[in-house]
Order: C-alpha cells, then structure tokens, then sequence
C-alpha cells in the first residue's frame, strides 16, 4: 500500500484549478463542442475560459491579486504564476492591452509534439478572459488574436 | 431603388422587396405599405417600410385570391434575412462576405466573435437581437452572460474590417 501525503504548494494550486475548470467547462460546454461545425480552437477558447476562472479563483485565494486591483494588475499576476510562456511581453496602450507570447510553454504543437492537422488550440486568450472576466465582472473583448503555432503568437485585448 | 429583405413566417421563405425612392417619399405618413404577393402556393403579405428602410410590421393574410393581373417578385433563397421585422430601434446588420469567404480570417479570433461572424454570414441580414438568440447556447457554454452591448462591440470589430456592414 503506498499513501500519499499533499505537501503545501500553492504553485501547484494551479494544476488542480485547471483540471477543475477542465472538467466543468466539458460538462457545461458539451453540447456545443460536440457539435461538428465546431472548430478545435472554438472548443479550447471555451475550456481555456473555465480554466481561466478557476486559476482567477485561487488567485484570490492566495492573495495574490485582490478584487479591487485594477485590470492590468491582474493581468500582469495571472500571467506571473502562470508560466505560460518563457518569454511574454503585455503592452499596456490606454484600454487596449498587447500580449505576445513567444517560447510558449503550452503549445500543443511547439511544446508537446503533436501534429494538429492544420488547427490551433491556443489556450491562451481563453484564459486570460475567463480570468479577467471573474475578476471584472466583464468579459474582456478580444481584439484580435494571431496565433502562429510555435512561432510568436499575438492576443489584444481591450479592458474596459 | 433600395432592396429591403424580409422574412415570411407563412413560408419560411426570405423576402426581397424593391423599393424605388419616389415610392419612399411619396409614402403619405412615412411609413410605405407593400403588398408582397410569393411563393407556391402563393400568398400574400403586407409589408410596412419607414422612410430608413426598416420593416416596421408585416401582416399575414388569411387567404388569398388573385385577380386577372398581378406583379409579383420571388426573390432566390440566398442571403437570408432573420427577423429583420422584430427589429425596430436596434441595429441590423448584414455580411458583406459568405461564412466560406471569412472563414481563413475566422480562425484567429476567440468563439465568441466567430459564432457572431457565422450568425450574421449564415443570415445575411441579421438585428442584434436575433444574434443573441442564435448564440445563446455559448451563454452555458462559456458560464457568462452574453449582452447586447458585447454583441454589438464584436459587430463593430468587423464593420472596421469590413467584414459586415450596420444597415
């Protein structure tokens, strides 16, 4: 019999609320991701969302960002813990915000290997909005997101 | 000569009605009565336009009897128009592109935005409010309320890049 005891790590907090919002998202989600004229990166903007909530969640619960902060706060925090990508840049431009990511660490197809037959599945803007959204009360509006597969991918957004 | 498009509920068939711009202005109270005779078997409907081109109300006869002359137009079934006749007061808008057309530059925004970009493709011409009736199950799907006002700044997003356009 092998027992295992959970030490303390809030970093890894992080793993749990994603697999949370994972599974909560495919429930609430299911009709409309198994529907066939879904795309791929439709279905991940809407888990990503989940995720991004729940990851929102435990944020808070480690005061690591508090409701009152400001959007870019948030932002700049939620990006912080989650190590997304080994080199992401946020610009700040009035209400707009620019993320661009490069040397992602969560690429299905840089990162992990697999051939994704011509689609994306960028988690990215989902989880950034499902954060923000939770936080704000308001769904950011994604601007426009250009997503090159392992090369430097590019998410706006405005923050209102 | 502007078209304007409706939806008839008696044949779920799409409506084109073309109005001339004399017809407009010499419409006594603003507000000009089309009758719209279509379809197989035809029928007729009465469509109320105001001076901005937006269907005010339609009404639905009963029965019809034609005479020995008639002036009927029966439009093709493409571009179809959804509740444009529910629209009063609120924006409509319609694709300047089919869903095929867009769909390369569909595929770098978030869901959101593309079930807009599809709904309005997919319609033709389409009010704010029947695009949130069309995407109301990304409301579950995505755990957040959909509201007008995001549905319109998504609109406008491609109305910049030319994708749609505000009737």
């Amino acid at each position: 019999m092998m027992r295992f005891f959970r030490r303390k790590d809030p970093s890894k907090n992080y793993l749990n609320k994603m697999a949370i919002g994972l599974g909560a998202g495919l429930v609430k989600a299911r009709d409309v991701i198994l529907n066939p004229n879904f795309d791929p990166q439709g279905a991940m903007d809407i888990l990503a969302t989940w995720m991004g909530q729940e990851i929102a969640k435990e944020l808070l619960a480690q005061k690591v960002i508090s409701p009152s902060d400001d959007m870019k706060t948030v932002l700049e925090k939620l990006l912080e813990e989650v190590r997304i990508a080994e080199d992401l840049t946020i610009d700040f431009d009035g209400e707009k915000s620019h993320i661009t990511v490069q040397q992602c660490l969560i690429c299905p197809r840089k990162v992990g290997g697999y051939d994704l037959e011509g689609n994306t599945a960028c988690p990215v803007g989902g989880i950034v909005r499902g954060a923000l959204g939770l936080i704000s009360g308001k769904q950011p509006q994604l601007e426009s997101i250009d997503l090159k597969t392992g090369e430097i991918c590019k998410v706006d957004f405005y923050l209102k | 000569m502007s078209d304007v498009k409706v939806f008839c509920k008696k044949c779920n068939n799409p409506v084109e009605i073309a109005i001339s711009d004399q017809e407009l202005e010499a419409a006594k109270d603003g507000i000009l009565r089309v009758m719209m005779v279509h379809g197989s078997p035809a029928h007729a409907i009465v469509v109320y336009i105001d001076k901005n081109l937006r269907v005010r109300e339609i009404e639905y006869s009963d029965s019809f009897q034609m005479g020995e002359t008639t002036s009927a137009t029966v439009v093709a079934a493409d571009n179809v128009p959804t509740s444009l006749s529910e629209s009063i007061g609120e924006p409509c808008y319609q694709a300047m592109f089919t869903f095929e057309d867009v769909k390369e530059r569909e595929k770098s925004t978030f869901v959101l935005d593309k079930a807009i970009l599809r709904t309005v493709c997919d319609s033709g011409t389409i009010c704010l409010s029947a695009i949130r009736k069309n995407i109301a199950h990304l409301e579950k799907a995505l755990g957040s309320k959909i509201d007008l006002e995001q549905i319109e700044s998504v609109c406008d997003k491609y109305i910049q890049d030319g994708l749609i356009k505000k009737l």
